[in-house]
């Protein structure tokens, strides 16, 4: 599988819910994305934003031995990656006033000092993707100011311009930045995929719901699989 | 600032953030309100009878209301939308997916108009009208979700929309009431407090 010139483009569609993914039949290397969500110190890192706010950071961080397989499986192929980090201008200019107010409302506020440096905040350690899945060169690094990875963002260009349909989703928070990219997603017509055990979320039964969440209305957002249901289709 | 104004018992925090209700910044957003949504979501007689009086409540105080009827990106899956349902005294906002804010003049219309403070309420609690919130909540908009005005499409996933919106200091906006709404509305002082910067 090495011999770039023998590794097949095309694969069988994934064994998911509530449909087998994608819709058109199969997976095209060429044609799909793995996008990792926000794996970043200040959301499943010890002392970052996460920790900060009290949360377990065993749920965020059950998806990402999981999703680092899934990640060199796609290295390997030579699918597309982007990785996704939420943060701020050092400034936090690009911070709602809300959003601020919230945060340090609860003791963790955005631009504070933390144990990894000031809170959501561009190019403080807590800010960077943990090493576990730590992006390499030619992969799509993007930062966002939002939940949404598409909201002020150039997300849509950057995937329509290398011609990209399918999204395969892995990442953190399930209910919160990965949800509200997966429906942003889907809105603008890509095909979604969501693995299961590649992503968490601070409470338990909102990963559940959320995830039930996509399949409601018939895959309403898409599908969800777990990461061996993709591999097997990988294989 | 010399006195504030939120609508009461909101979780997980006051809403709004600057305790600066006012009614021309206000609009309610009903989302998901077609007859595809109400099919696959469920208390809609009641919702619908909470909308209507937040509707009435809403444009006395100088508040914009907007419903709004999602698209349905996919031909072979989600919720076709169907036919707009009917509400008094709202304009009817389009969109072209499950998300108000996608392919709609929904922010053109609250730019415009100046609304920021925003009440999240229709059909599809979980669908439309989550979609909408986080949008909304990412361009900066206060957001408080209406929860006893939103039909639920499913009672488990009913309680996370709700804690979604709670967790981390209110991470998409807060949670309030429909009474509790009325009553802020109908208390909103002749001078409003304004945030000093």
């Amino acid at each position: 599988m090495s011999d770039t010139l023998t590794t097949p483009t095309t694969f069988p569609a994934v064994e998911a819910e509530p449909y087998a993914w994608p819709y058109d039949g199969q997976v095209d290397i060429a044609r799909t994305a793995l996008v990792m969500i926000d794996w970043q110190v200040d959301f499943c890192g010890p002392g970052g934003y996460v920790d900060a706010m009290g949360y377990d950071l065993q749920l965020t961080r059950a998806g990402l031995e999981p999703a680092a397989r899934v990640l060199a499986r796609a290295r390997e192929l030579g699918m597309l990656v982007v990785h996704t980090r939420e943060g701020h201008k050092p400034d936090l200019s690009d911070c709602p006033p809300n959003k601020l107010w919230r945060s340090q409302r609860i003791g963790a506020g955005i631009g504070d000092s933390g144990p990894c440096g000031r809170i959501l905040v561009r190019g403080e350690p807590g800010w960077e993707i943990v090493p576990e899945v730590a992006p390499v060169e030619g992969e799509l690094v993007l930062d966002k100011p939002g939940k949404g990875s598409f909201y002020a963002t150039d997300l849509d260009l950057l995937l329509r311009n290398r011609g990209i349909t399918h999204l395969v989703f892995t990442g953190i928070t399930t209910d919160v930045c990965v949800h509200t990219t997966m429906r942003d997603a889907n809105d603008r017509g890509f095909e979604c995929l969501l693995l299961t055990d590649c992503t968490g979320a601070t409470d338990v039964g909102n990963y559940e719901s959320a995830l039930k969440m996509v399949t409601m209305q018939g895959g309403v957002f898409g599908a969800i699989a777990p990461s061996s249901a993709l591999l097997a289709a990988l294989a | 600032m010399t006195a504030v104004h939120h609508v009461a018992d909101t979780t997980p925090y006051p809403w709004p953030w600057d305790g600066c209700l006012r009614g021309e910044a206000l609009a309610l957003l009903v989302c998901g309100w077609s007859r595809g949504w109400a099919e696959v979501t469920h208390d809609v007689a009641a919702v619908t009878d909470r909308v209507d009086a937040l509707a009435g409540a809403v444009g006395d105080a100088g508040g914009l209301v907007l419903t709004v009827v999602p698209g349905q990106p996919s031909p072979t899956r989600g919720v076709p939308p169907g036919a707009p349902l009917p509400l008094d005294g709202a304009a009817v906002v389009t969109a072209a997916g499950v998300d108000g804010f996608w392919g709609s003049d929904l922010d053109a219309r609250l730019r415009r108009t100046g609304r920021t403070q925003l009440l999240l309420a229709g059909l599809g609690l979980e669908g439309p009208i989550h979609s909408t919130m986080r949008t909304a909540n990412d361009m900066g908009h206060e957001a408080l979700l209406v929860i006893d005005a939103c039909a639920a499409g499913d009672p488990t996933t009913a309680a996370a929309a709700r804690s979604s919106v709670e967790m981390s200091g209110g991470i998409f906006g807060a949670v309030g009431t429909t009474d509790a709404v009325h009553q802020a509305l109908k208390a909103i002082p002749p001078t409003p407090p304004r945030r000093t910067p």
